[in-house]
């Protein structure tokens, strides 16, 4: 079970991997918005860092919106999205692990460039930690409930709309629990609770999104 | 038995096709022949589960495969869309495919496979560099590596060579003559022994 799960997960890394510059977009895009943001608005230090945890989580929202409409897409022009429903292995497996590929394509760079934004936007340095822990959580839970809007929208084409209007809403949580849990710990305040309820919605998020995803697939395969 | 009762498909406001029945025993080929945009495709995508019909049902030893997952298990189906990712390499897709179908690694099998389907020179070159006919043959490669025993083959032939045809032909009696099953559409006639073969023409 877990050989056939890290199987997926190689290829779809080696696939991105072989796509080397669209590997880049998502780390380009967290650097363009974070660097424009002093330039644009105001480059005041007090300013920035009570904008900055809104900004970091609306970039990351942002970013999985636009990259998570390609997570099915070539496999199902390709063919091999039926080839999946044809293995003995669960379904819900194989696409799990599809959706854990998406997430170390741009979630995992965004653990990365986490630290040279919360610079740029005069994050102070202590409250690093809780951003950092806020974006572990909060990203993979983006991965898997994007993949089910763009598993339901796979088979009409320029979906790209749709998959906005139908996970937005279930990704508000995720940007209010987060920002809210950076702009408590700038404050000095305890943000042990916005974090429990994010690692709650990515708990249920592991369980419920992968059913949700392949029973959408089946739907818009039909 | 393969059986279908009273299909109907329906496609945008078009019906393809209605009230088609027919059945298949293990060891025959149904050969599934009509024009273009006469719902071949469809046909086939429905006998594989991918899609339901409008009305009625298709069976399997008596029991409709809509209600049964593990049906799809027992499928091997090449399609239009071949199921071949450009951007791997000949080994790479293999390999993949290997062990989806729950098999162990077994690079050695992999490139014995390669060679057969006379793609050992190329096996590590990446897909998108080879040409229609070579792609083609890394997809029916599966169904030598996956051993199931229903084949759902869509347009097979498309693009392969004189050569590579012959030598495939004698792959389906094979699997015919163990007993497999096999639904074929193609514009091209299929040389194979006439009394395991079905034809259907839809129109």
């Amino acid at each position: 079970m877990l050989n056939v799960l890290l199987t997926v997960i190689h290829r779809d890394l080696l696939v991105a991997f072989r796509r080397r510059a669209e590997l880049m977009n998502p780390v380009l895009f967290y650097a363009i918005v974070v660097t424009l943001f002093p330039l644009g608005v105001s480059p005041d230090v007090s300013f920035l860092s009570k904008l900055a945890p809104g900004v970091v989580w609306v970039t990351a929202l942002l970013a999985a919106l636009i990259s998570v409409e390609r997570i099915f897409k070539q496999d199902f022009e390709d063919g091999s999205i039926e080839q999946l429903f044809l293995s003995p292995y669960p379904v819900s497996l194989l696409i799990f692990g599809k959706v854990v590929a998406h997430w170390i394509i741009t979630g995992v760079p965004m653990l990365g460039i986490v630290p040279i934004m919360a610079m740029l936007l005069h994050i102070p340095g202590q409250v690093l930690p809780v951003l950092w822990i806020s974006v572990l959580i909060g990203t993979p839970i983006l991965s898997l409930v994007g993949a089910i809007g763009a598993a339901l929208t796979v088979g009409l084409g320029g979906g790209g709309m749709l998959i906005g209007l139908l996970v937005l809403p279930l990704y508000i949580p995720v940007l209010i629990f987060a920002s809210s849990a950076v702009s408590a710990a700038m404050d000095g305040q305890a943000v042990s609770g916005q974090l429990a309820m994010l690692g709650a919605g990515l708990i249920l998020a592991l369980i419920l999104a992968p059913l949700a995803i392949s029973a959408s697939l089946k739907v818009s395969m039909d | 038995m393969l059986k279908a009762h009273g299909l109907k498909c329906v496609r945008g406001d078009t019906e393809l096709f209605s009230n088609l029945e027919f059945s298949v025993k293990s060891g025959e080929a149904l050969v599934v022949k009509g024009d273009n945009g006469s719902g071949k495709t469809s046909l086939l995508r429905i006998l594989c589960g991918f899609s339901h019909p409008v009305e009625g049902d298709v069976t399997w030893c008596d029991e409709s495969i809509f209600r049964h997952d593990s049906f799809r298990q027992q499928i091997s189906y090449v399609g239009h869309q071949s199921g071949v990712k450009m951007d791997l390499t000949v080994l790479e897709n293999l390999s993949f495919m290997q062990r989806l179908a729950g098999e162990g690694s077994d690079a050695s099998k992999l490139k014995e496979l390669a060679r057969y389907v006379g793609l050992f020179k190329q096996r590590n070159v990446l897909t998108r560099k080879l040409s229609a006919g070579q792609v083609r043959r890394v997809a029916l490669a599966k169904l030598l590596l996956e051993q199931r025993s229903i084949w759902v083959l869509d347009e097979p032939l498309t693009a392969l060579d004189k050569e590579f045809i012959v030598k495939f032909e004698l792959d389906l009696k094979n699997h015919l003559d163990k007993l497999g099953l096999l639904v074929v559409t193609t514009h091209r006639e299929l040389k194979l022994p006439e009394f395991r073969v079905k034809q259907i023409t839809l129109s």
